[in-house]
């Protein structure tokens, strides 16, 4: 990974980017697998409840065309298995108050990957190879 | 490279094409998205047109398709209705 200085996308995304490289396959619009999308950890920052001010990190591994669309599939799966499937889905906390995203590569995403199946997880996408995945457990891989 | 037909059900009647292409396209690259109107509205009608409750999305790839149904399939869709997304059966002939 090359490593270059953090980036903030906009107060109003609470997204910061770390360790930005440009996407292998930015201008591949044919997407034949899921590999053609570039690898990304996004480090949700959570907040659990109103009366702790501390930030809980839990990590969703993505393939996005960009940051937004990592940040958004994230979001989305967070929102998805970590409230909607336990039937909290209306309540306000836990509320992800912003993100890190970090670019992975290859090796990195088969290892998290590798990680995650020895652990509880969730995953969307095909089977062998999902689009999106996290460990149920705080686990930082 | 042909798209993966997805098939949307329990659609809001008011939900459109570019609500659909906004959602879907989370998912990944939205081909084509086919939303039948119901009888005597639509365009070139001068009603109001209201889809049939149902639509198919075609997505770019096997992957994206089975990233789309994981990602909406039982969530709420265009206008807060609860969608039901799957892979649509082909077309049987007669």
């Amino acid at each position: 990974m090359s490593g270059t200085t953090p980036r903030i996308l906009g107060a109003e995304d609470k997204v910061s980017i770390v360790n930005v490289s440009k996407p292998r396959h930015a201008e591949c619009h044919s997407l034949e697998e899921s590999r053609a999308f570039q690898p990304w950890e996004v480090d949700l920052r959570l907040r659990m409840n109103a009366v702790d001010p501390r930030e809980h990190s839990t990590f969703y591994y993505v393939r996005a065309r960009d940051q937004g669309h990592a940040w958004t599939l994230a979001f989305s799966m967070f929102h998805r298995w970590e409230k909607v499937e336990k039937g909290i889905g209306d309540s306000m906390y836990p509320d992800v108050v912003g993100a890190v995203l970090t670019v992975m590569d290859e090796q990195e995403w088969d290892f998290a990957w590798k990680c995650a199946k020895r652990h509880l997880h969730k995953k969307a996408g095909m089977d062998a190879n999902p689009s999106c995945f996290t460990i149920m457990e705080a686990v930082k891989i | 490279m042909e798209g993966v037909r997805l098939f949307v059900g329990g659609l809001d009647y008011r939900a459109d094409k570019r609500d659909l292409q906004a959602l879907f396209s989370a998912a990944g690259r939205v081909v084509d998205v086919y939303t039948p109107f119901r009888e005597g509205e639509g365009p070139g009608t001068g009603r109001k047109p209201r889809n049939k409750g149902y639509a198919f999305v075609e997505m770019g790839s096997m992957s994206e398709a089975a990233l789309a149904v994981d990602l909406l399939d039982g969530t709420k869709g265009p206008y807060g209705r609860v969608v039901s997304v799957m892979e649509a059966e082909a077309r049987r002939t007669r």
